[in-house]
C-alpha cells in the first residue's frame, strides 16, 4: 500500500487568497464581524433562555482603532484553539437534526480572516457567558497567534482592530456607522456606536403591517429615492418589500437592491434571486431558508432558490392584480413609467397579459394606441423595422389604414399574441403585402407606361431593383422604395464590400455568393403622381432612364436608407443628362 | 464639420432605444450620421458599439458588414480614436468577426482561416488578447479539426488573463463546454460547480451552460440529470433573440417534461428566428422544433410555424411541423459539414435522433 503524505500548506498565502481575492471589497469585513456578533448573541440567548439583552458596540478611534464588541455567548480557552485558529472550522456548524440552525447566520469558519484586509493583526478579547476564564487571542497575517490568559473582560467577545496604511478610511464613525447600516439594517440585535444611544439599525420587523405611506417613506430614506409603488413581499421565503421605480429603466442598468439573508446584507445584485423583468423594481428583502454561496454575495442555484423566485413572481402578479381592480389610475401611471419592464413580463405570464394588455401603449401610423383600442380597429398590418414603419406610415395614413410599429423589444411577442388569442385580423406586412396599401396598374396603364418601365429596369438592374407601377395615397410621393430584410442586408453587404479589401471582402464575396437567387428590391412608381404620369407620356428613352435613376435615389434618401458609391455615381450622371436635356430647350 | 457631430448625444439616443432589432437599427442610422458628418472618431467608434451590441444582443452576422466597414477606415485613418482605444476597438471587431465562422457556413473555410489570421495579427499588433484568441480558434476547430481544436485549448490555458480576455463567467463555461463536446463529463461538472454556485455570472452565463449540459443529457438520453436544469434556464436565461440557443436548448428538454409550456417557447422562438442570419442558433432551434414535435402529448395538436414554412393545407400539427424542421436542420448541418470538411453536425443530428426516439421507447418522457 503506498504511503500518505501531507501536503504543506503556506498559511500566510492562503490567508492573503481568503482576506484579499475571496471578497470583492475590503467593506465585508464589517459584515463579518457583525454575523459573528449576532451569532454569538444568538448562541447566548439559546444558552440562556429569556436572556433578552443582547447588543453590539463598536468603539471607534479615528483612523486608528476599532473594538467591536458583542454581549453574546464568548468563547472559551477549547473554543478558541477550535474555532479562531483553525480555517474552515466554525463554531456554527454544528448541526441540529442533520442541519444548521436556522437563525445562525455564518456557516464556513473564515469570515474573521476578512479583518486581515484592513487590520495587520486581529485581537480578540473573550470570555464565555457561562463563566470561566478570559483570554486574549492575537492572530497575524502569516498564520501565527498567541493566546494569553486576561483578566479585565466582560462577557462576551471584542475583536480590536488597527488600521494597516492604506485602511485608515475604514476606522471613522461615519463609515461604520454607515456600513452597519447597509448591512446589518435587518439585524434583529440593537447596534450602537459607542457613547451614542442612537440606535444604528432601527426598522420594522414586519412589513405586512405598515401602511403604504410608511412604506414609501421608509424606501425613500433606504434607498435614497422616491418611489412610484411599494409592493410588500410576504411569502414562505421572502419579507420585505419591492418599490417601484418612478422612471423608466432596463434590465443593463445595475439594480441595487437590498438583498439579505437571516438579516445580514448578502447582495445587492438581485440577478440570481429576481426574475428578469424585476428592472423597474428596488427590492428589500429578507430570506432565511436560501443557501449563501462560499463568498456570500449570491445565493446557490437550488429547489429552493427556484421556489422562491416563483414566490416573488406571484405576490408581484398579485399585487398588480388587486390594483388593476382597486386602483386602475395607479396602474395606469405605472404602465405608462415601465411599459417596456411590463411587456417583459406579458410575454411569459398569460395572466399578466390578459391584466396589462389593454393598458399597454403600441406605436402606431395613427400615433399611441394601447393594448384595449387595437382590439377594436380592425383590420391591420405590424412591421418590425422601425426606418420601414416611418418609410411606410405616410401611405398607411394617406389611406386611412393602420400600421403597427413591432420593431421595439417586445412588441412583435405582444401584438401577435393579442392577435391570436383576440382572433384580431391584424397580420405580419411582408413585401409582398404591399399590394394591400396599393392598387396594381390596369392593363392598358401597364402598356402605357411599358417605355418608363423598360428604361427604369435597365436603369435598376445593376442595383438588384425592379420597377413596379402602382396607384397609391398620398398623390405627393412620386416613388417608394420597398425591400425585404433580407435585401436591407444585402445592400449593407454589398455597401460594405465597395470600401472593403483583403480578407473582409473575401468574406462578404462569400455571403453574396452563396444567395441562390439574389432577392430584388422593388421600386415602385405610384400612377395618382402628377410627375409619374408625365413620365407614362414621356418618350425619350435617354430621359426616363436618367428620371428612374434620379427617382430611385429620391425614393432610397426619403426611406433613410444608405446610398452606395454606385449609386451616388448613377445620380450624378443622371442628374447631368437632365441638366443637359433642361439647357436644351427652349426658355 | 467633424467638430459639430456629437457623438455621444447620438450615442445616448441609440441606447435608449428599447432592446431588440430597432437598437441594431439605430445604431446603422447613428453611423450614417456620422458617416455624413464626416467624424472619423465616431465613424470607427460607433461601429465598434454596433459590432459590441448586435454581437452580443442581437443577430450577430448583422455585424460582418460592419465589421468590413470599421476595418477600411481604421486602415484610413489609423489614429482617429487615439491609441488605446484604437487597440481596444480593433481587437473586439477582429475577435467578433472571426467568431462569425462559427455561426455562418457560407463562409467558405479558407475565408475563415484568413478572419482567424486577421485576428491574430491584430493581437500581435495590440500585444493581448491570447486567451480570447485561442478560445475563438478552439471552437472553431471543434468543428473542422478535433486535434487542433484540443491544441488550441491548451494553449487557451497558458497565457494569463489580461484586458481583453473575456470575463471569468464566460472562460469557466467555455472550459465546460469544451469538455462537454470532448465527453468529459466529470471534469464538466467539477467546472461547472462554480458557475452553478453562483460564483460565476455574466450576461451569458449560467445560461449557456445551463444550455450546453441540457444538450449533453440529452444527446446521452439522460432526461433526469437535465430535468433539474431546465427551470433556471427557461426561467432566467431567455431575454431576446440571442437567446435563441437557449430556447433551442429549453424547447429540447420540454419535449420530455412539459410539452404544452414547450408550444408556449417554440412561439416566442419562431418571432425571434424571423430572419435570422445566424445558421448555428437557427440547427439548434429547428433540433429542438423537431424533438419537441415528436412528444406523445402533442400528436394532432395544432402548433404555431414560422412565416418561411408553406401553410399546409390543413392545420398545422405537431408531425407536419416537425418534418420540416427535421429537413431545416439536415439542410444546415450539411451546409456546415460541406464547408467544414466533417460531419460534425450531421452526426450531431442523428445522435439527436437516435437519442430522442430511445427516450420515447424506454419511456422516459411524459
Amino acid at each position: 500500500m503506498s504511503e500518505a503524505f501531507h501536503f504543506q500548506v503556506n498559511l500566510g498565502g492562503m490567508l492573503d487568497v481568503l482576506s484579499n481575492h475571496l471578497y470583492k471589497s475590503p467593506d465585508v469585513f464589517l459584515r463579518e464581524l457583525l454575523q459573528n456578533g449576532v451569532d454569538a448573541i444568538t448562541l447566548r440567548q439559546r444558552e440562556q433562555p429569556g436572556w433578552a439583552k443582547g447588543q453590539i458596540t463598536i468603539h471607534v478611534t479615528p483612523g486608528k482603532r476599532m473594538v467591536f464588541r458583542d454581549n453574546g455567548a464568548g468563547l472559551s480557552q477549547e473554543g478558541i484553539h477550535r474555532f479562531l485558529a483553525v480555517i474552515g472550522q466554525s463554531s456554527k456548524t454544528e448541526l441540529v437534526n442533520g442541519k444548521i440552525p436556522e437563525d445562525y447566520i455564518g456557516r464556513f469558519g473564515i469570515g474573521l480572516l476578512s479583518c486581515f484586509m484592513v487590520s495587520d493583526t486581529i485581537v480578540v478579547h473573550t470570555r464565555p457567558a457561562g463563566g470561566g476564564q478570559a483570554h486574549v487571542w492575537t492572530g497575524l497575517p502569516d498564520g501565527t497567534y498567541t493566546l494569553d490568559p486576561l483578566e479585565e473582560c466582560p462577557e462576551g467577545t471584542a475583536v480590536i482592530l488597527t488600521a494597516k496604511p492604506g485602511a485608515e478610511g475604514y476606522f471613522q464613525e461615519e463609515r461604520v456607522a454607515e456600513l452597519v447600516r447597509y448591512y446589518g439594517l435587518a439585524l434583529p440585535v440593537p447596534i450602537y456606536l459607542a457613547g451614542n444611544p442612537e440606535r444604528l439599525n432601527n426598522i420594522p420587523t414586519d412589513f405586512s403591517m405598515v401602511s403604504r405611506s410608511q412604506l414609501l417613506a421608509f424606501g425613500q430614506w433606504l434607498f435614497d429615492e422616491e418611489f412610484l409603488d411599494a409592493i410588500p413581499i410576504h411569502t414562505p421565503h421572502l419579507r420585505g418589500v419591492a418599490y417601484i421605480l418612478s422612471y423608466a429603466t432596463d434590465r443593463s442598468v445595475k439594480s441595487g437592491h437590498r438583498i439579505y439573508l437571516k438579516q445580514m446584507l448578502l447582495t445587492e445584485n438581485g440577478d440570481t434571486l429576481l426574475p428578469p423583468w424585476a428592472f423597474f423594481l428596488r427590492c428589500f428583502l429578507n430570506t432565511n431558508s436560501l443557501r449563501p454561496t462560499a463568498s456570500r454575495e449570491d445565493f446557490y442555484e437550488d429547489q429552493e432558490l427556484d421556489a422562491a423566485r416563483q414566490e416573488f413572481s406571484e405576490a408581484v402578479r398579485l399585487y398588480l392584480t388587486r390594483l388593476s381592480q382597486s386602483s386602475p389610475d395607479r396602474l395606469e401611471r405605472l404602465v405608462a413609467v415601465h411599459s417596456q419592464a411590463i411587456k417583459a413580463m406579458a410575454i411569459w405570464d398569460q395572466e399578466l397579459f390578459d391584466l396589462f394588455i389593454d393598458y399597454l401603449p403600441f406605436e402606431t401610423s395613427e400615433g399611441t394606441m394601447t393594448g384595449r383600442a387595437l382590439k377594436s380597429v380592425g383590420e391591420a398590418f405590424w412591421v418590425g423595422s422601425v426606418p420601414k414603419f416611418k418609410q411606410l406610415k405616410p401611405i398607411f395614413m394617406a389611406q386611412g389604414r393602420l400600421l403597427i410599429c413591432t420593431g421595439y423589444a417586445s412588441d412583435q411577442e405582444l401584438i401577435s399574441a393579442l392577435t391570436r388569442r383576440c382572433r384580431l385580423p391584424i397580420e405580419p406586412l411582408r413585401e409582398d403585402s404591399l399590394f394591400e396599401v396599393m392598387d396594381d396598374a390596369t392593363y392598358i396603364e401597364e402598356q402605357q407606361a411599358a417605355l418608363l418601365l423598360r428604361q427604369a429596369n435597365l436603369a435598376l438592374g445593376e442595383f438588384d431593383c425592379q420597377a413596379q407601377l402602382r396607384r397609391f395615397l398620398p398623390a405627393s410621393l412620386p416613388s417608394l422604395y420597398a425591400m425585404s430584410d433580407e435585401v436591407q442586408f444585402l445592400r449593407q453587404v454589398q455597401s460594405a464590400q465597395d470600401i472593403s479589401s483583403g480578407i473582409f471582402s473575401d468574406a462578404l464575396s462569400s455571403l453574396l455568393s452563396s444567395v441562390e437567387e439574389r432577392p430584388l428590391a422593388s421600386l415602385y412608381l405610384n400612377l395618382n403622381s402628377a410627375l409619374v404620369q408625365k413620365l407614362v407620356q414621356a418618350r425619350r428613352p435617354a430621359t426616363l432612364y436618367a428620371m428612374a435613376q434620379v427617382l430611385y435615389v429620391q425614393a432610397l434618401l426619403a426611406g433613410g436608407h444608405p446610398l452606395r458609391g454606385g449609386e451616388l455615381a448613377s445620380m450624378n450622371e443622371a442628374l447631368l443628362v437632365l441638366l443637359d436635356g433642361a439647357a436644351g430647350q427652349p426658355d | 464639420m467633424s467638430g459639430s457631430f456629437d457623438g455621444e448625444a447620438v450615442r445616448k439616443r441609440v441606447q435608449s432605444v428599447p432592446a431588440g432589432p430597432a437598437r441594431t437599427e439605430a445604431y446603422l442610422a447613428a453611423i450614417r450620421e456620422a458617416d455624413l458628418s464626416g467624424d472619423t472618431y465616431w465613424r470607427q467608434n460607433l461601429r465598434a458599439d454596433m459590432v459590441l451590441w448586435t454581437g452580443f444582443y442581437d443577430d450577430c452576422p448583422k455585424i460582418l458588414p460592419v465589421c468590413a466597414e470599421f476595418f477600411a477606415l481604421f486602415e484610413e485613418e489609423p489614429h482617429a480614436m487615439g491609441a488605446e482605444l484604437a487597440a481596444f476597438n480593433q481587437y473586439l471587431v477582429a475577435h467578433k468577426a472571426a467568431e462569425l465562422c462559427v455561426l455562418l457556413p457560407q463562409l467558405e473555410l479558407p475565408v475563415c482561416i484568413g478572419l482567424l489570421d486577421q485576428l491574430e495579427r491584430v493581437v500581435k499588433r495590440v500585444g493581448d488578447g491570447m486567451r480570447r484568441r485561442d478560445m475563438a480558434l478552439c471552437e472553431f476547430y471543434l468543428y473542422v479539426d478535433a486535434e487542433k481544436s484540443q491544441q488550441y485549448f491548451a494553449r487557451f490555458l497558458m497565457p494569463c488573463r489580461d484586458e481583453f480576455s473575456s470575463c471569468r463567467a464566460c472562460e469557466q463555461d467555455f472550459k465546460v463546454w469544451y469538455y462537454l463536446h470532448t465527453g468529459d463529463l466529470e471534469k464538466a461538472k467539477y467546472l461547472a460547480k462554480p458557475i452553478f454556485l453562483g460564483q460565476y455570472v455574466c450576461d451569458s452565463v449560467p445560461s449557456h451552460t445551463y444550455a450546453s449540459f441540457i444538450q449533453y443529457y440529452l444527446d446521452q438520453g439522460d432526461v433526469d440529470s437535465m430535468k433539474p436544469l431546465l427551470s433556471p434556464l427557461v426561467y432566467k436565461g431567455l431575454h431576446d433573440r440571442s437567446d435563441l440557443l437557449y430556447l433551442a436548448a429549453a424547447i429540447r428538454g420540454l419535449a420530455f417534461t412539459d410539452p404544452k409550456k414547450g408550444v408556449k417557447l417554440l412561439r416566442q422562438g419562431i418571432g425571434w428566428s424571423e430572419g435570422l442570419w445566424d445558421r448555428q442558433s437557427m440547427y439548434e432551434f429547428y433540433k429542438g422544433i423537431w424533438c419537441l414535435c415528436t412528444a406523445p402529448a402533442l400528436e394532432g395538436t395544432r402548433v404555431p410555424f414560422p412565416a418561411d414554412m408553406s401553410a399546409p393545407e390543413g392545420p398545422c400539427t405537431a408531425p407536419i411541423l416537425g418534418a420540416w424542421a427535421r429537413k431545416q436542420a439536415e439542410k444546415i448541418a450539411k451546409a456546415f459539414d460541406r464547408r467544414n470538411g466533417t460531419r460534425w453536425y450531421q452526426e450531431n443530428l442523428e445522435r439527436a435522433v437516435s437519442s430522442t426516439e430511445k427516450i420515447w421507447r424506454d419511456g422516459n418522457g411524459k
